[in-house]
């Protein structure tokens, strides 16, 4: 079964028309953007996400992506809020916000002391000192495709929650 | 009802998690290997040119020790916010050792050359750049962090240390001015 990307995003258009009447789920989602963008932005511009392929440039890389994340998360959020609200099973979609949200997150992992503290901590020093740029490493030189990974799980997400939302998911009916 | 408190839990989670990320990506590092007031140990770095240069012979000058990884985009950030502050460097009179952590770190990013050509500006003589040996990493960067910087003083101590240099270089911004 193939995914027709205009009917896809038609789906999700209309789940959001749907959502979007609720006016408590519209100050959620204007409310969730904003926030959901400036933790992104912090989280990606701390880490200078980029730097190394596009130089000063890396904030208009980092811009751009918390600002699909942001708009992605939060039409996630809400449409999900709202199957809840009509009492559809939602706990898969909920997985899988809960993983865009890592995957989302994953690229700043590059540059962030955390993963070596936490190696550092189990291994020791010589552990973290070898093998923590075998992952932080893959992580930095490959996080355009990263990010790329992270967009598309931020969509498929949408879409599940968009079908469940109109009530087209097998596995959310009740 | 519950499904709606599920929800919500759900997301108050995902939140959460993107929070302590953000919260554990700014604390400031401080706690593991030597400190702040510690004597820095004398250890020795291979410079670009091939030459050996051990810290002890910089006794006497105020020295900006920047432990990096060439794969690291922080770094790379890192560098260029230090050439950014060259004036100021320059006019303290302070020495700035960029290192690279012994094998990268275990993964090989950019040659330290060109990664110094591309970030580090105009080669300077009070801008070096070298490799650290497992030794040497092991005194100044045992966390295996991307980047850790020390600034040190002319009589060899440890006068401050942070991680993350071209997020929380304000803060050494306000030891270096103190320099005389």
């Amino acid at each position: 079964m193939g995914l027709n990307p205009y009917s896809s995003f038609n789906e999700i258009i209309n789940a959001m028309k749907l959502v979007l009447t609720d006016r408590r789920l519209i100050a959620l989602f204007l409310f969730s953007i904003p926030l959901i963008f400036l933790l992104y932005y912090y989280l990606f511009t701390s880490t200078a996400l980029g730097y190394l392929y596009l130089g000063r440039l890396y904030i208009i890389y980092s811009v751009t992506a918390s600002l699909i994340f942001s708009v992605l998360l939060s039409a996630s959020l809400v449409m999900d809020i709202y199957a809840a609200i009509i009492r559809r099973r939602i706990r898969g979609n909920l997985g899988s916000l809960a993983a865009t949200v890592v995957a989302t997150t994953l690229p700043a992992a590059c540059c962030s002391p955390l993963l070596p503290s936490l190696v550092a901590l189990v291994g020791g020093s010589y552990l973290a000192i070898t093998m923590t740029g075998k992952i932080q490493g893959l992580i930095g030189l490959y996080d355009p495709i990263l990010i790329g990974i992270a967009v598309i799980l931020s969509l498929v997400s949408l879409y599940l929650s968009a079908r469940s939302v109109q009530g087209r998911c097998e596995s959310c009916k009740r | 009802m519950q499904k709606m408190r599920q929800a919500i839990i759900i997301a108050a989670i995902a939140i959460i998690a993107v929070m302590a990320m953000i919260i554990i990506v700014s604390l400031p590092h401080k706690s593991i290997g030597i400190s702040v007031g510690d004597e820095a140990p004398p250890v020795s770095f291979t410079l670009i040119n091939g030459t050996t240069l051990n810290l002890s012979q910089l006794r006497g000058h105020y020295i900006l020790l920047y432990f990096i990884t060439t794969w690291c985009s922080g770094c790379a950030a890192g560098v260029e916010t230090i050439n950014y502050y060259a004036p100021l460097i320059a006019a303290k009179k302070i020495l700035v050792m960029v290192v690279e952590s012994y094998d990268d770190l275990g993964y090989q990013g950019m040659p330290l050359p060109q990664f110094m050509q591309r970030f580090g500006g105009q080669p300077r003589n009070w801008f070096m750049a070298g490799y650290a040996d497992l030794a040497a990493t092991e005194k100044y960067n045992p966390g295996g962090y991307p980047d850790i910087y020390y600034l040190i003083s002319d009589r060899g101590v440890i006068i401050y240390k942070n991680v993350n240099l071209a997020s929380t270089f304000s803060q050494a911004l306000d030891e270096i001015k103190t320099i005389k």
